[in-house]
Formats: C-alpha cells, sequence, structure tokens
C-alpha cells in the first residue's frame, strides 16, 4: 500500500513536470485534480493549507510538490515527489542547452531568443499582478506591493530586507487595527 | 545597469564553489519564486549574465516544461561546468528552501493561529509581489523596445492577467508572430 502511494506521487508529479509550461502555480489546478479528485492521497482543506504554506518558504515555487510528498507520506513522499518534479525536466533543460551551444551562431535561434523576450517580461508583470491580488487584501497590502516594487527597481539591495519590511508593517498595520488579517 | 557588466558570453570564470554558494543564496532569499532573488544574484551581485543575456535565457527557459528557473539553474550549471555543474547547482538551489519548508511544516501548527503571525506573513506576501513586478521591469531593461517587442509583452501581460488564458495557449499565439518580427527586425541593416 505505502509503496503504491509512493509511486503514485511519482506518476503524478513526473506527469505534471513534463506537461508544464510555466512553472508551479500554473500546475496549482492539475495537482488538486491528481491529488484530491484522482486519488484521494489528501482532502481539498489539508490542499489549501499546503499551498499557503509553500507560500511562505523560499525557493522554487515548484517546491509545494515537495510540501504535498510530505503530507501525503512523509519524508519518502518528499524525496520522491521533489524527484518527480526536478528530474525529469532537468534532462530536458540539459539536453537543450547542448543542443544550444552547437547552435549558437544560427541566426534563427538568435531571433527566437529575442522574439521570446518580451513574452518573458509580459509573462513576469502578469505573475507580479497575479500574485499581488492574491496576497492584498486592504489598501495597506497595496501600498506594500507598490513600494516594493518602485524601490527594487531602482535599488540593488538584497531583497530579503524588503520581505522583511513587509513582515514588520503587516504586523504593525495589524497591531494598530488598520489592516484586515486573512 | 549596462556599464557594469560588459563581459561577452563566457568571459567570466564561474569556480564550482561560485556555483554552489551563488545558487544557496538564490534558494534562500528566493521568497515568492525565484525571479528576483536570480536576478540579484546573477545580474547585479556576481555579473555572471548581462541583463539581455539573463532574460533570454528565461525566455528559453520558459517554453521548456518544468520550473522556469530550476531549467535555468541546470543550464547556468551546464554553461560552466557541464553536467557537474548542473548537478551541484540545482542541489545548492534545493537544499535550503528544503529544509526550510520542512521546518515550517513541523512548526505551522503551533503558530499558525497567532494573529500577529498571520498579519506579518501577509505583509510579507504583498512586499514579495512588489518583488516579481521589479522582476518584470527589470528584466524589461534586456529588450530593446521597438513596436513589436511592446506589443507582444503587452498582449502577453493582458492575456494572463486578465483574461487568465493558459500559458501554452498564449505562448502558442504569440511566439510565432514575435519571432518572425525579430528575424525581420535582424535581417535589415
Amino acid at each position: 500500500m505505502k509503496d503504491d502511494v509512493i509511486w503514485g506521487l511519482f506518476v503524478a508529479f513526473a506527469t505534471a513536470a513534463l506537461f508544464s509550461i510555466g512553472g508551479g502555480s500554473a500546475l496549482i489546478p492539475e495537482f488538486h485534480r491528481q491529488l484530491v479528485e484522482v486519488n484521494a492521497y489528501m482532502t481539498s482543506s489539508e490542499f489549501a493549507k499546503s499551498v499557503a504554506l509553500a507560500q511562505i518558504a523560499p525557493g522554487p515555487n515548484m517546491l509545494l510538490v515537495s510540501l504535498m510528498g510530505w503530507q501525503v507520506a512523509g519524508l519518502p513522499g518528499l524525496m520522491v515527489s521533489t524527484f518527480a518534479i526536478v528530474v525529469p525536466p532537468s534532462l530536458i533543460a540539459y539536453s537543450t542547452w547542448r543542443a544550444m551551444e552547437r547552435l549558437k551562431d544560427a541566426a534563427w535561434l538568435n531571433a527566437v531568443k529575442i522574439g521570446l523576450a518580451p513574452l518573458v517580461v509580459g509573462l513576469m508583470l502578469a505573475s507580479g499582478t497575479i500574485t499581488a491580488r492574491a496576497a492584498n487584501h486592504d489598501i495597506i497590502g497595496y501600498v506594500l506591493t507598490l513600494g516594493a516594487a518602485i524601490f527594487m527597481h531602482f535599488s540593488k539591495r538584497n531583497p530579503l530586507w524588503l520581505i522583511a519590511t513587509g513582515a514588520i508593517v503587516g504586523l504593525v498595520a495589524h497591531r494598530l487595527g488598520f489592516a484586515t488579517v486573512s | 545597469m549596462e556599464e557594469l557588466s560588459p563581459q561577452r558570453d563566457g568571459a567570466r570564470h564561474v569556480s564550482l564553489s561560485d556555483l554552489c554558494t551563488g545558487f544557496l543564496m538564490i534558494g534562500l532569499l528566493g521568497f515568492g519564486g525565484l525571479g528576483a532573488s536570480a536576478h540579484y544574484i546573477i545580474v547585479e551581485r556576481r555579473r555572471w549574465l548581462t541583463p539581455k543575456e539573463f532574460v533570454e535565457l528565461f525566455a528559453i527557459c520558459a517554453i521548456l516544461p518544468g520550473g522556469n528557473f530550476m531549467n535555468a539553474t541546470i543550464m547556468l550549471g551546464a554553461k560552466h561546468h557541464g553536467v557537474m555543474g548542473s548537478v551541484l547547482a540545482m542541489s545548492s538551489l534545493l537544499f535550503m528552501p528544503l529544509l526550510i519548508l520542512i521546518a515550517v511544516v513541523v512548526t505551522y501548527d503551533h503558530f499558525s493561529y497567532l494573529p500577529d503571525v498571520r498579519a506579518a506573513i501577509g505583509g510579507a506576501a504583498s512586499a514579495a509581489a512588489g518583488l516579481i513586478v521589479a522582476t518584470a521591469t527589470k528584466l524589461g531593461r534586456g529588450v530593446v523596445w521597438k513596436a513589436a517587442p511592446i506589443f507582444f509583452a503587452v498582449a502577453t501581460f493582458v492575456a494572463i492577467s486578465y483574461f487568465r488564458a493558459p500559458l501554452w495557449l498564449v505562448v502558442a499565439l504569440m511566439a510565432p508572430p514575435s519571432v518572425l518580427a525579430a528575424l525581420w527586425q535582424g535581417r535589415r541593416p
């Protein structure tokens, strides 16, 4: 039974990883389908808690998967889930890199990179606004987001300072009765 | 910040230990996704890549399966130290976040009910969203903003942010014309 769960986690996450384009947050609906609806490894509220917890810790958004593996099957679950989400795409990335080194003088490859760059900027901006809408429940949240964006655009300071400032402002606003706590 | 990073592709030597410490820092600082901390370490602190090289690496990684920055980690590792570089860079990237994740899971139930903790986490999340916005505007420094790139950046933003279109659809619709526009632009003197 236990082995079935471990194998089930591996299959669920490795297939999700290989069909994922655009990173971890885009996969959340697919994870929900696999873990809650198809396999019933966790309840919907355990799933929501994992998503919230994963956002507290730093690191790749994909580590949400490690956390879910932990919730379902402890340390072995975490290890196999992390392996499933990391290794198959990494093999593809490595082969792509080798191919790109051979082709690096090709005009079309250069055009692909230059043509995709504006899409990446638009995509990153969209991630920022979607994250902001999910994170902010009041005007203080939006002021924090905007302030952090402006400060970070013009400075080369360590981003950790802004995260810490955000935490302190959130705490103080709550203590003074200004902020809505979710 | 072009004047600070004049090195050409591959001109800078990055040792294995540089690679490991750099990716350890990126993982450790990567709140709300790795874009902000990766840009901070790779472009601003260590200057492994110019802003232009950084956005182009991200562009290739965004159309491959898997986490965008995890793919970039594999490629940067491979660029400097082959397979060994990729494996060590990825292990370094994941090491601190996994430890912190386990610590958070094990302790969260003891403190999550405190409104103070929730308020502080909420404030940190708001600031983290701002960091992602700033990463986008900084990535924009690596793009030459003519009519076509502006159009495709805005269209991608609107499609994903307002219409919540799936990424594969946006890439399928926008990438071919945008790449053709870049090819056409490149042919002109």
